[in-house]
Formats: C-alpha cells, sequence, structure tokens
C-alpha cells in the first residue's frame, strides 16, 4: 500500500528503530510498512500517526484510484 | 522470553502455526495408515492417535461454525430454538428407523444409534441458532 511514512519519520527526524520502539513493533515492520510491502492494521496506522504527530489522511490517505491524496502532497 | 507485541510477526507466527498443524495432522494420517495397512483398520482405530484426529476435527469444527454463519447469504431469518430442535431429532429418529427396520442389529442398537445422532447434531443446531440470532442482534436498524 502506498504510504507517506517515510517522508514523515524523517520529517520528524526519527530513524526506523525509533519509530519502531514508539509504535512497539519491529524495524523491520516499520521498513516493510514504508516500502508498501505490508499493510499495517487501523491500530498501527494509528500509532504511528501518534508518533509522528501527523493524521491519517496525511499518511495514509489513497485516492480510490491508487493515487496518493493530491492535496496531502503540497 | 519477551511477548511479542509486533502483529505482523504475531501473523507470521500463527502462519508458522498452521504449517506446524498441517504436517502434524499428515504425520498422524500416515502413522495411522501404515499401522491400518500392517495390522487392520481395528487396531489402528484403538491407536490413541485415532482419537486424537476425531478431537481435532470435531474442535475445528466447532471454531468454524461461527466464521460459517457469519458469511451465510445477510437476510436470512434465524429459527427459534424450539424448531432447531426439529432438524437432529428428524434425523435421529430416522437413522433408528432405518437401523430397526433395514438392519439387523438389536433394537437396542437401533436406539443407541439414533440416540447419539441426536446428540451429536444437537449442539451444533442449537450453536448455529445462537449465532445467528445473535449476529441478528448486532445488525443496524
Amino acid at each position: 500500500m502506498v504510504n507517506k511514512v517515510k517522508m514523515a519519520r524523517l520529517q520528524a527526524d526519527l530513524t526506523q528503530q525509533q519509530l519502531a520502539d514508539k509504535t512497539g513493533v519491529t524495524r523491520q515492520t516499520i521498513s516493510l510498512i514504508e516500502k508498501g510491502a505490508y499493510n499495517p492494521s487501523l491500530k498501527l496506522c494509528l500509532d504511528i500517526c501518534y508518533a509522528l504527530n501527523r493524521t491519517l489522511d496525511d499518511l495514509f490517505w489513497v485516492n480510490s484510484g491508487g493515487e496518493k491524496n493530491e492535496e496531502s502532497d503540497r | 522470553m519477551k511477548k511479542v507485541t509486533d502483529e505482523r510477526i504475531v501473523f507470521e507466527n500463527l502462519k508458522h502455526i498452521k504449517t506446524a498443524f498441517l504436517v502434524q495432522t499428515l504425520g498422524i494420517v500416515l502413522i495411522l495408515a501404515v499401522d491400518g495397512a500392517r495390522n487392520g483398520y481395528e487396531h489402528a482405530r484403538s491407536n490413541p492417535l485415532w482419537l486424537l484426529v476425531l478431537v481435532t476435527a470435531i474442535v475445528l469444527s466447532y471454531s468454524r461454525l461461527r466464521t460459517a454463519v457469519e458469511s451465510e447469504r445477510p437476510g436470512r431469518k434465524p429459527f427459534s430454538y424450539g424448531k432447531a430442535v426439529i432438524g437432529p431429532l428428524a434425523a435421529g429418529i430416522a437413522v433408528f428407523a432405518a437401523a430397526a427396520l433395514f438392519s439387523e442389529t438389536s433394537m437396542m442398537n437401533a436406539v443407541m444409534l439414533g440416540a447419539a445422532l441426536f446428540a451429536a447434531s444437537l449442539l451444533p443446531a442449537l450453536l448455529i441458532t445462537f449465532y445467528r440470532k445473535k449476529n441478528q442482534d448486532e445488525d443496524d436498524i
């Protein structure tokens, strides 16, 4: 699933390990989420949003055609 | 050992357990098949592994009842508990009648056979009714 976790994590100046520690998962899981290779549960999405101080829309919203939300890209 | 909180690893572990369960079941069935081929069907049935296979199948079937009811076509009205008993009762009577009329078994055995089928199918029928009623209660108005 396409997402903007990596961008938000870098903007928050966090490493994958630090974000993993904050959300209670392993670094590998964060890496897979950033690559779009693992679809996290809604609970984990929310935990990531809380850790990065972002909204679900900011990080995970995808338009029905599969394109990322243009407005939040701006 | 630290408790695993990572949901991805929990799912991975569940997949591993599924694979291990499959291997274990195949192994048990193979052992029973070899035992049956060497010493006869009755000998294989007296093996405790046979009981293990049966209990596992029953546990798995009961666990699947809930999900089976949830995947039914929506809008299906649940029977009352009274009506749910009719099916198992009819099956029990039918088996008793068939055993009494068409086989050479004793009347007592025929009654036991019918009663066993009734008892075995009553609990699933009641559980299905319970789950259907519960699903209906959870539906939006």
